[in-house]
């Protein structure tokens, strides 16, 4: 959570002005990535650094769960940011700079997969990634096992639907977003959604 | 439920060194547009100074080549005859103060007499008090009798009677009642 919306937070106001704040919070993050964008190209590091923060996260746990590589995870995502960066001068905010950034991401992915014909979704994920010291022992041991499940359930899925999924679940995106993204209309977008939480849930339930 | 399940084992996090190498080359590419917009900010900084400088040189240069050593100033004035005017305009102004000053003198033998305006020819200088031959009262002496009365008395002295009766009969027809002095 940003300073920002931590001090928000801790002001003690009645609900429905804290749903107010919250709602305009919400409008102004949009808002705000493309005028930070736009920043950006005018020169200004430190709005490029606010932008990057507010997505890195998400970003890199999309790329590393469809790629389900953590060193092409790394490439795609240092290529994406990359691209984000080297296409700050022709920037427009005509749609959500989150849809730009994953679509980015999406095509960065593609990419790959055409220069590496041989790809295969072979699980390379460190399941402890991220984990610190001050996280219980049997905390750990779960998370470790409910990661390696995941991956595991998500490479017997299909790249396109996986894609979707993740679309869906790490970026937030909306059908129609996804749908912008992925470069395939409404419907596909819906069925391979469908498809994609259908067959984690089985696999999922397999794996208890 | 998957979803939700997702949600809560999904918590990676991106590795500081891939942040470290994203954002120095974030910082690297906009110092390359700051430095890019410095480099031809200096050029052409110096290109216009020098510029400005050539053409001011050059325009003092056209003013010394006209004798002038001070630019001329934008004169209203449009020909000699309107300076003329001005001139004539000026003076009577003159004229009017010193018409009161010699209003406020008692003394009736004042060998003063004012220059009336009127003429746009040849200005008297500002400084020559005598009455030029054509020129009789002024209005600011013609503005009271007694005024009136002492420039007759003045032109009458300077040897000027038709001058003098002239603008005695004036004074009658506009002061049908006034009575000589004695």
């Amino acid at each position: 959570m940003t300073s920002l919306a931590t001090e928000i937070n801790d002001l003690a106001t009645p609900l429905c002005a804290r749903q107010n704040l919250a709602y305009a919070r919400n409008m102004m993050g949009n808002l705000d990535d493309s005028a930070l964008m736009l920043r950006y190209r005018d020169g200004d590091v430190a709005a490029f650094e606010t932008l990057y923060r507010r997505h890195n996260d998400s970003l890199y746990r999309y790329l590393l769960r469809l790629s389900l590589n953590q060193a092409t995870a790394d490439d795609l995502f240092q290529e994406t940011w990359g691209k984000i960066v080297k296409a700050r001068q022709n920037y427009r905010p005509t749609a959500k700079f989150s849809t730009f950034l994953f679509r980015v991401a999406h095509n960065c992915f593609i990419d790959y997969v055409r220069r590496n014909k041989r790809h295969t979704a072979e699980i390379n994920i460190d399941p402890d990634l991220s984990a610190t010291t001050d996280d219980a022992p049997e905390h750990l041991a779960e998370r470790h096992l409910a990661r390696r499940r995941l991956n595991a359930c998500l490479a017997k899925i299909p790249d396109d639907q996986r894609d979707v999924f993740l679309l869906h679940e790490e970026a937030g995106l909306s059908i129609d977003e996804i749908a912008n993204v992925t470069g395939v209309n409404r419907e596909t977008t819906k069925s391979r959604l469908r498809y994609a939480v259908g067959k984690l849930k089985n696999a999922l339930a397999e794996t208890e | 439920m998957v979803a939700a399940m997702y949600q809560e084992i999904a918590d990676e996090t991106t590795p500081e060194e891939l942040t470290s190498m994203v954002l120095r080359h974030a910082r690297k590419q906009a110092r390359g547009v700051a430095n890019r917009s410095l480099t031809w900010l200096r050029p052409a900084a110096l290109t216009a100074t020098l510029a400005l400088s050539l053409a001011l040189v050059l325009q003092i240069g056209n003013l010394d080549s006209t004798g002038s050593s001070t630019p001329k100033l934008e004169s209203p004035v449009a020909s000699g005859q309107d300076e003329t005017i001005f001139d004539a305009a000026a003076e009577a102004g003159m004229e009017q103060i010193r018409a009161a000053e010699s209003a406020a003198e008692s003394n009736p033998g004042a060998a003063e007499s004012l220059n009336a305006p009127g003429s746009q020819a040849n200005p008297a200088p500002t400084s020559n008090r005598a009455a030029t031959a054509n020129q009789g009262c002024s209005a600011a002496q013609k503005s009271s009798t007694v005024t009136w009365w002492q420039c007759i008395q003045a032109l009458e002295k300077r040897g000027m009677s038709d001058l003098a009766r002239k603008e005695l009969e004036a004074l009658f027809e506009a002061n049908p009642g006034f009575g000589v002095p004695e």
